[in-house]
């Protein structure tokens, strides 16, 4: 892990909706289960930055069906998972301080 | 093309003719003939290699054209960031962006619809340019627009 940022707003979106797939999830896949909220412009963007921030693993297989490079597979790992928890902890923390 | 050279391009099409012998036949994922009419088209030897391939039965002779194997199409826009961007950075934002749109490029081609694959590539190819880049010839474009406005006398 090269640093340990806190994910911004589109970033949990992300977050929460890995959380919710057991084997992960592609790019696309991703923008298709937002239903608008993540564009398939900024997804990989968002992914990338998650990667860099240790909260998402990315994994590669070994080869494609298809000539061009294999589709990774996107998937929340432990810090993720806890970062997720933390700030929706925040979030409804948040929301009873504010009634 | 004679048979052995047949068998020796696609091999498993071989088997398939001479062991059975059915009026129409369709494979599992690549193609269908009919030695009724004697027409033969193959439409993704292995999934979403080869484009079409059609091949008509002559006189007992099998004329079959090489298979067309489907090239992956050119990302411009991927070209020019790799010599600009850290091939890390390459391979965690535009890698898995190109992969994905391949993928959805080759189901299209697989499922024989070349217009929605084409589609694929041209949104790959817009969505890969950054926001910024945009926003840069938004920006150009209005300047140019102001400073033309007294030239066309507006």
């Amino acid at each position: 892990m090269s640093r340990m940022t806190w994910p911004s707003g589109k970033e949990l979106e992300v977050l929460r909706l890995l959380d919710a797939s057991v084997k992960g999830m592609y790019g696309l896949e991703l923008v298709e289960k937002s239903g608008g909220a993540i564009s398939s412009a900024s997804v990989y963007v968002y992914l990338s930055r998650l990667v860099e921030k240790g909260y998402v693993d990315m994994k590669r297989p070994a080869s494609s069906n298809h000539p061009g490079p294999p589709r990774p597979t996107y998937k929340i790992n432990g810090e993720g998972a806890r970062a997720l928890a933390a700030a929706e902890l925040m979030a409804s923390a948040r929301g009873y301080a504010h009634g | 093309m004679g048979n052995s050279d047949l068998a020796r391009e696609c091999p498993s099409l071989v088997i398939s003719m001479f062991e059975d012998d059915p009026d129409s036949v369709e494979f599992e994922n690549w193609g269908t003939w009919s030695t009724a009419t004697g027409s033969i088209t193959i439409t993704g030897f292995t999934p979403g290699v080869v484009q079409k391939a059609d091949t008509t039965v002559n006189g007992g002779l099998l004329e079959a054209p090489r298979a067309q194997i489907a090239k992956p199409p050119r990302i411009y826009w991927a070209e020019l960031a790799r010599l600009f961007m850290s091939p890390r950075k390459f391979a965690l934002v535009w890698e898995p962006q190109i992969a994905d749109f391949y993928e959805e490029y080759y189901v299209h081609l697989k499922r024989g619809d070349e217009r929605q694959a084409r589609i694929a590539v041209v949104r790959c190819n817009l969505l890969a340019i950054p926001k910024w880049v945009w926003m840069l010839a938004l920006t150009m474009k209005l300047h140019i627009m102001d400073w033309a406005r007294p030239l066309l006398g507006g």
